[in-house]
């Protein structure tokens, strides 16, 4: 049996739709398309809303008009850095616009309107097609996606995916679902759950289970990351030399900043540096590079 | 905002990514934490989370009696996105931060974690509204020393990263 291919999982909470940013926007006859469109290209790129339409043709309503982006909505200026204490300043009323901006709005005796868009470019058609109902996108794979399923996906061996069935069946196991969806009253409790697993060794290197009873931050993911910790610690105590070294390096690195002469300072510096590139090459850093499965459970109905 | 540079500046003494925090509720400092990522090897242990461990521990574990709610907290840098999450999900008082983080800051600059707020995992859609309380986020509170902290620390590299994105000083580059 083959695994399923790679496939989008929406962020949680993205059910309730995109993340929205203000902008504002003016409606123009089609001849007056141009020329703005030109002007504002160099005037006000669209920089991070690049994935929106800067232009769309409206149907309601003639004569038909050209709704167009000018710019995102700023703060006004002792918003963009809140004097602190002061409560939050909502968006005036009046226009914000850059100078050029502003002049080009004057020129056009057209008052701009907000509009709330999308900030982020969608990651699925689905996001697409719900997204460009707020305001018309222009649809790219997304990059990252693009190359996991072209690059990542075919080259799962026989063996890797045999790795990660079993490491999804135990984690399934200690959530307490397989007793569950057995169908048995009287199993395990079902709960989260999550491990760590070391992708070249083939094993698990921690695990959690949902612990918010007694802590409400010790989530799954957050006790077996804890338990990687304590093992990480457990086969890589500090050594002493870290301590004992220590001040001379630090001071070295601190006051130094980057400018070598040679001082013992400098010596001893290079020398703990060296130490710990030996001692530490073997070790992972934190849990770079290892895998996490998860199962969380609601209301008998699983994720991973 | 100055203990909270304090507990940055003691992070750094003990070669950890300075940042520091400070818990205030009814106008007294009840927790302060720092950044313990490389003592622990554990990468959560922002100071956010440490400091609000002080708190539970201190409450005996008890969720009401923390009453984190009524407290406010002091950052030297943008929480990140699972700060933000944590802060949410605590429902926490006012937030105010030093300078952004705009690598992993779930306070506007990488996700909007304040606004959107944050669910348990494993809550269904519905619940999700049930649950959502943002956080109130002011920023630039004592930005420059925060930065200058940070900039001192990652001037010389991390000694703990494996492969430092800059070189250790007094080490030629790898």
């Amino acid at each position: 049996m083959q695994l399923e291919g790679p496939r989008f999982v929406a962020a949680h909470g993205s059910e309730h739709g995109p993340q929205l940013v203000d902008v504002w926007t003016v409606s123009v006859l089609p001849q007056q398309t141009h020329m703005l469109v030109g002007k504002l290209a160099t005037a006000a790129p669209l920089g991070s809303l690049q994935h929106l339409k800067r232009v769309w043709k409206t149907t309601a309503g003639t004569p038909v008009k050209m709704r167009i982006i000018l710019c995102r909505v700023l703060q006004p200026p002792d918003a963009a850095r809140p004097d602190f204490g002061g409560a939050a300043v909502s968006t005036a009323a009046e226009p914000h616009l850059p100078p050029a901006l502003a002049q080009l709005v004057s020129d056009l005796a057209i008052a701009p309107e907000q509009a709330a868009v999308p900030a982020h470019a969608p990651q699925t058609r689905e996001q697409w097609a719900e997204w460009s109902q707020i305001w018309p996108i222009t649809w790219r794979q997304p990059e990252s996606t693009a190359m996991y399923l072209a690059q990542q996906a075919p080259q799962l061996t026989q063996q890797e995916q045999e790795g990660m069935r079993r490491h999804m069946q135990r984690v399934w196991d200690l959530s307490g679902c397989t007793t569950s969806a057995a169908g048995s009253s009287e199993g395990a409790a079902v709960g989260n759950a999550c491990i760590i697993v070391d992708p070249v060794a083939g094993e698990a290197v921690a695990q959690g289970v949902d612990e918010t009873h007694a802590h409400p931050l010790r989530h799954a993911a957050m006790v077996a990351i804890d338990a990687a910790a304590q093992r990480d610690l457990l086969l890589w105590p500090p050594s002493p030399a870290d301590a004992e070294e220590q001040p001379a390096a630090k001071e070295q690195r601190l006051e130094g900043q980057g400018s070598v002469h040679d001082s013992t300072a400098a010596a001893s510096a290079h020398a703990h540096a060296a130490e710990c590139a030996t001692s530490h090459s073997e070790k992972p850093y934190l849990c770079t590079g290892w895998d996490c499965y998860l199962v969380v459970s609601r209301r008998g109905r699983y994720r991973h | 905002m100055n203990l909270a540079l304090a507990q940055a500046k003691e992070a750094l003494a003990c070669d950890e990514v300075p940042i520091g925090c400070v818990i205030v509720r009814d106008g007294q400092v009840v927790a302060t934490g720092r950044n313990a990522t490389n003592a622990t090897h554990n990468a959560t242990r922002h100071a956010e989370m440490v400091t609000i461990d002080q708190m539970l521990a201190e409450a005996s574990g008890n969720l009401a009696a923390a009453r984190f709610s009524e407290c406010e907290l002091y950052v030297t840098c943008e929480p990140c996105i699972m700060c933000a999450g944590a802060l949410c999900l605590l429902r926490f008082g006012p937030v105010h931060y030093g300078c952004v983080n705009t690598r992993f800051g779930g306070c506007g600059s990488v996700l909007d974690v304040h606004q959107r707020g944050c669910g348990a995992c494993g809550l269904a859609p519905g619940e999700l509204a049930h649950s959502h309380k943002g956080l109130s986020v002011t920023g630039g509170l004592m930005e420059a020393e925060a930065i200058d902290l940070l900039r001192k620390f990652y001037m010389t590299g991390n000694p703990k990263a494996p492969r430092p994105h800059r070189p250790l000083a007094g080490t030629s580059p790898a």
